[in-house]
C-alpha cells in the first residue's frame, strides 16, 4: 500500500474548482514527480495534504491512517514533512537554529549537524537564515524537514533558485532520499531534474489529473503536450 | 503619426533581477504597429518580468525600453499607462469587487471618454452589457478576461501587453479571445503577448520569440520546428 | 413605553455619531491598509478646535464648522498622509500600528498642553435655544435630529461618491487591486489622500458632534472612539453598510443600558465599560481574516549572550545603588520607579519582540500584580509574590485565548479593550481586594525606600537574566519561529496554541512583578496609575527602544521614570512636551523597527577598553556627592560626559567595517558601493 494517498480530493475557492476529485500516490522508496502548467493546482494539492487547506471532498492516507480530519501539525507528528514555494524559513533564527527548532518540536528529532553535513550547509550553518541566498534556503528547509524524522516529505519547486551544478547534487540527493526509504513528492517547473529523479509522474492540469506514468511515458503523453502547448485545432 | 510599420515597443539589452536573483539578462524584443508578436518559454523564464518590466510595473536594472520610439524606462505604471501602454495581467485583469460598469469606468483613467468605452465594450461584448450591473468578480473566467480585454479594445493604446489570456479558459473561448486580439492589432496597435499554450498563440502571432532563462533564444515565423522545440524544452528533450 | 422610546432616540442619535466616526475609519483602513488607532484623537482636535473658534474666540457657529470641517481638517488629513502615512506604506503592521498609536498619544499630549485639562470647556448641543420636538411620549432634541440627519446625509453622500464619481469608485478599485489599479491609469497616492481627508473630516465631524454631550477631555474623547471601532469591526472593516449597522447597535446597547441596569455601586462602571465590552464580544463572535503580523527584515540582532546580562544586571545594581545614597527622600520615590517600570516594559519585549504578539494591556496587567500585592502582601511576606505572579500570568493566558484567533490590529484592539474593560470598570469596583473605590494602600517587603528600590533593581536584573536564558534556549527558538512563519511550525509540528499560552503568561507574569513593586514603591496605588492611555508609552518606548532587545526594557525605564522627570525637574511645565516627545519619536521609530538600543549598544561597544578609567570616574564624582562637595547634577553629568569622552578616545581608527552599516543607510554613513545594491534589492524582495 502507497505511504501516502489521496484521493478524490475537490477544491473550490469561490466559484472557480481549484482541484477536482484529483488522486495522488506516493510509494515508499520512491520520489514521485507531480507537475504541470502554472495555475494547475499543484500548491494547493500539497496544501491540502499538509492540512493547511480543508478540501470539499476527499481523504488523505497517511502510511495506512485517514488524517482527513487532523491539523498540520498532528499531520507532521505522523510523519509528513514538507517545503514551501514560497519560502518559509526562520528568517531570524541561524541555520542550525532551523533545524534545531523544528526537532524540538517531536520527541525524538535529529541533531542538526549531521543533516548540514548532508545538505552541504555546514559551511553556513552560523549564518541567520534570511542572510542565505534563495537556493541554499531551499535547502535550510529541506533540512528543517528531515530533522522531524518523515515518512514522507513534500518539496515545492525545491531547485529553483538553484544553479545548474546545485540542481544536479540535489537530484542525487532526492534519490538517496527515496533509497533511505522516505515517500518523496516533487513539484518542479525544471523538467530535467524531474525526468532524471523521479520514479513516476503526475500530471496536472487544470485541477485535474491528466496522466500518470514513468517519465519516459509522460514526455511523449498526447494530453501532457497539449496541456503544456495548447490543443492543436 | 507613427509610420505603419514603425516598432511600437522597442526592448534593448534589458537586464532585470528579483533581489540577487536576477531574471532577464539582455532582452531584446521589438514590436511594430499592427504586430502580434508571441512571447514563448518555459516557466520561469521571464517572460511575465518582460512585460512588466515594458509596463513599468518593475524597474529594468539595465537597457532601454522605448514607446513610440521614446525611452520609457523609469516611468511608472501610472504614466505608461496614460502614455498608451496597456497591460493585461495574468488572471487578475479585473476589480473582482467592482460592476462591471465600474470596472469600464476604471477604463477612463487615461483619458477616453466614459460613454464610449461603455459603447465600444458593450458593442463588441452584448454580454457585458446585459451584465453591466453585476459583480464582475463573479462571472465566468472567459466573461471576466471579456472585460479585461475591453480595456485593449476601448482605451485606444499604443502597445497592448497580455500576459496568460488562456489561464483557466476552455479552448474555444481562448480561440474567441484570441479573435479579438487579432482584431485590436488591425487598428494599428502593437501586441505582445505572453501565453504558455504554444499551439494556440501560433495560429494568431506574426512571429514567436522564445525565451530560456531570461534571453531570448530564438526568434522565428510560427511554425512545426518552434513547436518541437518548445516541447522539448518544456518536458526535456525526448532523446 | 416611553422610557424605552426616550432611551431609543439617545442610542440611535449617538450611534449616527458612531456611524460617522466609524465611516471615516473603514474608508482610511480599506484605501490605505492602516489602521488608524488616532482616528478618535483626530475628531478630539476637531471638537477642540471647535471650541476654540466659537468659546475662546467667539466666532459665529457656522463660520466655525465651516473652517474646522472644510479647511482645518482636510489639511489635517493631507498632513497626516504626506508626513507620517505615506513613508510606512511599504513597512510591516507592527510598525504601522505603532505610528497611528505614537499620533494617539501625540496628539492627546499636545491637546493637553495647549488646552489645560483642568478647565471646563463646555459646548453648547445645536439648536439648543429650540425647544425639543415630541414624538409621541418621547421627546428628540433638535442636536439628536441635526445628529441623525448628519449621519443620514454621510451615509447617503458617502454612496454616491464612492459608487458614482470616478474618484471614488478609484478608490474601490484600489482596495481590489492597486497595481491593476495603477496599470489603469489611477494614482493610488491620489487614493490614499481622498481617503485621508475623507476620514479626517468624517471624525472631526463625529467629535464636534458628539463633544456637546461629554466633558471635554482630550483622552476621553479620543477613547470614545472604542464604540465606533466596535461599530468598523461589525463589517469587519471592509463593510460601510455593515458598520452603520454596527453603529446604531452599538449607540443603542449603551443608551438602553444606562436606562435598564439596575443601581448599584458595582454597575456604573459597566456603562463606562459597556463600549470596550462590546468591541471585545464582536472582535471574539466576528472572524477576522488573519493578517500576518509581518516583521520587516532587520539587521541581525545577536543572541544576547549569558556573560553580556551578568554585566549589564551587574550596571544595573550598581546604578541602582549610586542612585539609592544620592538621592533625597522624595526623588527616591519619583526616580526608584525607573526599575518598576523597566519590568513591565521588558514584559514587552518577551510579548511583541520576540513572538511578535502585540498586548496594549500590559500595563493594566501590572495592576492586578499591584492589587493582588496590596491583598495578599499585606504583610509584605515576599512569598505573596508568588502568587502575584500567578495570577497574573492566569489573566495573561486568559487574554491569550483570543490571541489564538487574532492577529496584528485586532489583537492590539482586544488587548486595548480589554485594558479599557480593567480601568473603566473594574478597577473603579469598590471592593476591598481591588482599589477600594479609589486607592489602596500597599505594604512594600523592605521597610526602607532605598532598599526596596535595590530590591526592585535586583529583581530586574534577574528577570533579565531570565529572559536571556529562555531567548537562548528552545522556548526562544520557538517563539521567534512561529513569529517568523506560523505556517512552517504548523507543518513541522508544532503547537501553536502552547507556545502562545505560554508567552502570554509569562509576560504577564513578568508584567504583574513590575506592577507590585510599583505599587511598592508608591506605597499607594490608584485605578489612574494602570490605564490604557498610560501604558501606550511604555508599549511606544519599548518599540523605540529595539522590541527585540531586552536592553530597551530598561530603556523605557529609565525614559518614562528617569528622563523625564529629570527635564520636568530641570524646565518646569515641560510635562506634556516630554509625552509629545514619545509619540514624535515613535511616529519617527516606526521606520527602523530595530530600535535605537541596539544601535546605542554598538556605539558604547569601545568603552570596554576603558571600562577601569570609567568606573573611577564615576566612583570618584559618586564619593564626592557622598561627601557632599558636588550636587547631584553634577555627578549625573559628570558620569555622562566622561562617558562620552571615553568613548570617543576608544573609538577605533579603522573606518567601520561594510557589514556594520545597516541596509538603509548603506550610501548615507558610508560610501555606496556597488555590491550594496544586490542586498538592498534582496532584502526588499524577501520584506
Amino acid at each position: 500500500m502507497a505511504l501516502l494517498e489521496a484521493s478524490a480530493v475537490t477544491v473550490r475557492f469561490g466559484g472557480n474548482v481549484a482541484l477536482a476529485e484529483v488522486d495522488l500516490t506516493a510509494e515508499a522508496g520512491q520520489v514521485t514527480g507531480l507537475i504541470g502548467p502554472n495555475g494547475a493546482g499543484k500548491t494547493t494539492l500539497f496544501n491540502v495534504v499538509s492540512g493547511l487547506v480543508r478540501p470539499r471532498t476527499g481523504r488523505v492516507l497517511l502510511d495506512g491512517r485517514n488524517v482527513t480530519r487532523l491539523g498540520p501539525a498532528a499531520r507532521a507528528r505522523r510523519g509528513l514533512g514538507r517545503t514551501f514555494q514560497r519560502l518559509e524559513i526562520f528568517g531570524h533564527l541561524t541555520v542550525r537554529d532551523n533545524l534545531r527548532v523544528a526537532a524540538e518540536f517531536h520527541r525524538d528529532g535529529l541533531p542538526a549537524d549531521p543533516i548540514l553535513d548532508r545538505l552541504g550547509l555546514a559551511d553556513i550553518a552560523d549564518v541567520r537564515a534570511d542572510s542565505v541566498p534563495t537556493g541554499r534556503a531551499r535547502l535550510v528547509e529541506l533540512g528543517r524537514a528531515l530533522a522531524v524524522r518523515p515518512k514522507a516529505l513534500l518539496l515545492d519547486e525545491p531547485a529553483s533558485g538553484q544553479d545548474e551544478h546545485e540542481t544536479e547534487r540535489f537530484g542525487e540527493l532526492l534519490r538517496e532520499l527515496a533509497a533511505d526509504g522516505l515517500a518523496v513528492v516533487l513539484v518542479e517547473h525544471d523538467m530535467r531534474l524531474v525526468m532524471e529523479a523521479c520514479d513516476v509522474v503526475h500530471v496536472l492540469d487544470l485541477g485535474r489529473l491528466i496522466a500518470s506514468g514513468p517519465p519516459d511515458r509522460i514526455r511523449a503523453d498526447a494530453a501532457v503536450l497539449d496541456a503544456y502547448l495548447g490543443a492543436p485545432s | 503619426m507613427t509610420a505603419p510599420h514603425a516598432n511600437l515597443l522597442e526592448l534593448s539589452g534589458v537586464h532585470a533581477s528579483y533581489g540577487r536573483i536576477s531574471v532577464l539578462h539582455g532582452v531584446d524584443l521589438a514590436v511594430g504597429a499592427g504586430r502580434i508578436v508571441a512571447l514563448l518559454g518555459p516557466n520561469g523564464a521571464g517572460k511575465t518580468t518582460t512585460l512588466n518590466v515594458a509596463a513599468g510595473l518593475h524597474p529594468a536594472d539595465r537597457g532601454d525600453v522605448r514607446v513610440g520610439g521614446r525611452v520609457v524606462a523609469g516611468a511608472d505604471p501610472v504614466e505608461l499607462a496614460r502614455r498608451g501602454v496597456c497591460l493585461i495581467p495574468e488572471g487578475r485583469g479585473i476589480f473582482p469587487n467592482l460592476t462591471v460598469r465600474e470596472n469600464l469606468r476604471m477604463m477612463t483613467f487615461t483619458g477616453a471618454d466614459r460613454a464610449a468605452v461603455e459603447e465600444i465594450a458593450y458593442a463588441r461584448f452584448p454580454k457585458l452589457a446585459e451584465r453591466r450591473r453585476q459583480t464582475a468578480g463573479t462571472m465566468s473566467g472567459g466573461e471576466q478576461q471579456m472585460l479585461a480585454l475591453a480595456r485593449g479594445l476601448a482605451t485606444d493604446p499604443a502597445v497592448l501587453l497580455i500576459d496568460e489570456l488562456s489561464m483557466g479558459l476552455a479552448p474555444l473561448v481562448v480561440a474567441e479571445l484570441y479573435e479579438l486580439v487579432v482584431e485590436i492589432a488591425r487598428t494599428g496597435v502593437a501586441v505582445l503577448v505572453v501565453e504558455q499554450f504554444a499551439s494556440t498563440v501560433m495560429r494568431i502571432c506574426d512571429l514567436a520569440a522564445v525565451m530560456v532563462n531570461g534571453r531570448i533564444e530564438r526568434v522565428d515565423a510560427p511554425g512545426d520546428d518552434l513547436l518541437a522545440d518548445l516541447s522539448a524544452l518544456y518536458l526535456g528533450s525526448a532523446t | 413605553m416611553d422610557k424605552f422610546l426616550t432611551f431609543g432616540i439617545v442610542g440611535l442619535s449617538t450611534g449616527g455619531i458612531y456611524a460617522v466616526i466609524s465611516s471615516g475609519l473603514v474608508l482610511t483602513y480599506t484605501t490605505t491598509g492602516i489602521f488608524n488607532f488616532a482616528h478618535g484623537a483626530a475628531g478630539m482636535m476637531a471638537a477642540f478646535a471647535y471650541w476654540q473658534l466659537t468659546g475662546g474666540w467667539g466666532l459665529p457657529v457656522p463660520i466655525a464648522l465651516a473652517l474646522v470641517l472644510l479647511v482645518l481638517a482636510p489639511l489635517f488629513g493631507l498632513l497626516i498622509e504626506r508626513l507620517i502615512m505615506r513613508p510606512v506604506q511599504g513597512v510591516g503592521e507592527v510598525e504601522r500600528l505603532v505610528v497611528t498609536i505614537a499620533l494617539l498619544t501625540g496628539l492627546i499630549a499636545m491637546a493637553q498642553w495647549i488646552w489645560d485639562p483642568n478647565v471646563a470647556r463646555p459646548l453648547s448641543p445645536f439648536f439648543a435655544d429650540r425647544e425639543a420636538i415630541r414624538i409621541g411620549p418621547a421627546t428628540m432634541t433638535w442636536h439628536q435630529l441635526v445628529t441623525l440627519l448628519v449621519a443620514a446625509a454621510v451615509a447617503l453622500g458617502l454612496y454616491a461618491f464612492l459608487y458614482g464619481s470616478r474618484l471614488g469608485v478609484g478608490m474601490r478599485a484600489t482596495v481590489d487591486d492597486p497595481s491593476l489599479a495603477r496599470l489603469n491609469g489611477g494614482d493610488p497616492v491620489v487614493a490614499a489622500k481622498a481617503a485621508w481627508v475623507l476620514g479626517t473630516m468624517l471624525a472631526a465631524l463625529g467629535g464636534i458632534l458628539i463633544a456637546p454631550s461629554i466633558p471635554l477631555d482630550a483622552a476621553n474623547l479620543s477613547l470614545l472612539i472604542v464604540s465606533a471601532y466596535a461599530a468598523a469591526i461589525f463589517g469587519r472593516l471592509r463593510s460601510l453598510p455593515m458598520a452603520f449597522a454596527g453603529a446604531l447597535v452599538v449607540g443603542c446597547t449603551e443608551s438602553y443600558l444606562t436606562g435598564y441596569l439596575p443601581q448599584n455601586e458595582y454597575l456604573p462602571g459597566l456603562r463606562i465599560a459597556a463600549p470596550a465590552l462590546l468591541l471585545f464580544v464582536v472582535l471574539l463572535l466576528f472572524p477576522n481574516p488573519r493578517v500576518r503580523g509581518s516583521v520587516r527584515i532587520t539587521r541581525s540582532l545577536p543572541t544576547p549572550t549569558i556573560r553580556g546580562t551578568l554585566v549589564f544586571g551587574a550596571c544595573l545594581l550598581v546604578f541602582a545603588a549610586i542612585l539609592a545614597t544620592t538621592l533625597s527622600d522624595p526623588d527616591v520615590i519619583t526616580y526608584g520607579q525607573i526599575f518598576p517600570m523597566s519590568i513591565i516594559g521588558l514584559s514587552i519585549v518577551v510579548l511583541t519582540g520576540f513572538s511578535g504578539q502585540i498586548s496594549l494591556a500590559q500595563l493594566s496587567l501590572a495592576g492586578i500584580g499591584a492589587v493582588v500585592w496590596a491583598g495578599a502582601g499585606a504583610s509584605g511576606n515576599p512569598l505573596a509574590l508568588l502568587a502575584v505572579v500567578a495570577v497574573s500570568a492566569v489573566v495573561g493566558a486568559v487574554i491569550a485565548i483570543p490571541a489564538l484567533r487574532l492577529s496584528g490590529i485586532y489583537l492590539a484592539l482586544a488587548t486595548a479593550a480589554f485594558a479599557l474593560i480593567l480601568d473603566g470598570w473594574i478597577f473603579t469596583m469598590p471592593v476591598d481586594w481591588l482599589f477600594s473605590g479609589g486607592s489602596a494602600e500597599v505594604t512594600p517587603i523592605f521597610a526602607g525606600q532605598r532598599v526596596q528600590m535595590m530590591f526592585a533593581a535586583a529583581v530586574l536584573a534577574a528577570l533579565c537574566l531570565l529572559v536571556v536564558a529562555l531567548r537562548r534556549g528552545f522556548f526562544g527558538r520557538r517563539l521567534i519561529a512561529m513569529r517568523d512563519s506560523e505556517a512552517a511550525c504548523a507543518t513541522l509540528g508544532g503547537r501553536l496554541l502552547v507556545t502562545k499560552v505560554a508567552v502570554f503568561a509569562l509576560s504577564a507574569g513578568i508584567a504583574g512583578l513590575g506592577g507590585a513593586l510599583f505599587g511598592m514603591q508608591a506605597r499607594s496605588i490608584t485605578p489612574d496609575h494602570f490605564t490604557l492611555v498610560s501604558g501606550l508609552p511604555i508599549f511606544l518606548l519599548v518599540i523605540i527602544g529595539g522590541m527585540a532587545a531586552v536592553g530597551s526594557g530598561f530603556f523605557t525605564g529609565v525614559n518614562l521614570a528617569g528622563i523625564m522627570h529629570a527635564i520636568t525637574a530641570l524646565w518646569p511645565g515641560a510635562h506634556h512636551a516630554s509625552s509629545l516627545l514619545v509619540g514624535l519619536a515613535g511616529i519617527g521609530m516606526g521606520r527602523h523597527p530595530e530600535g535605537v538600543v541596539p544601535h546605542f549598544r554598538e556605539s558604547w561597544d569601545p568603552v570596554r577598553r576603558f571600562w577601569i578609567p570609567l568606573a573611577g570616574i564615576v566612583g570618584a564624582l559618586w564619593g564626592l556627592r557622598l561627601l557632599d562637595v558636588v550636587n547631584g547634577w553634577v555627578l549625573a553629568f559628570g558620569a555622562v560626559a566622561a562617558a562620552v569622552a571615553l568613548r570617543e578616545l576608544a573609538r577605533p581608527r579603522a573606518p567601520k567595517s561594510v557589514a556594520d552599516v545597516p541596509l538603509e543607510w548603506r550610501g548615507v554613513r558610508r560610501p555606496w558601493l556597488p555590491a550594496d545594491r544586490e542586498e538592498v534589492l534582496d532584502g526588499l524582495a524577501r520584506s
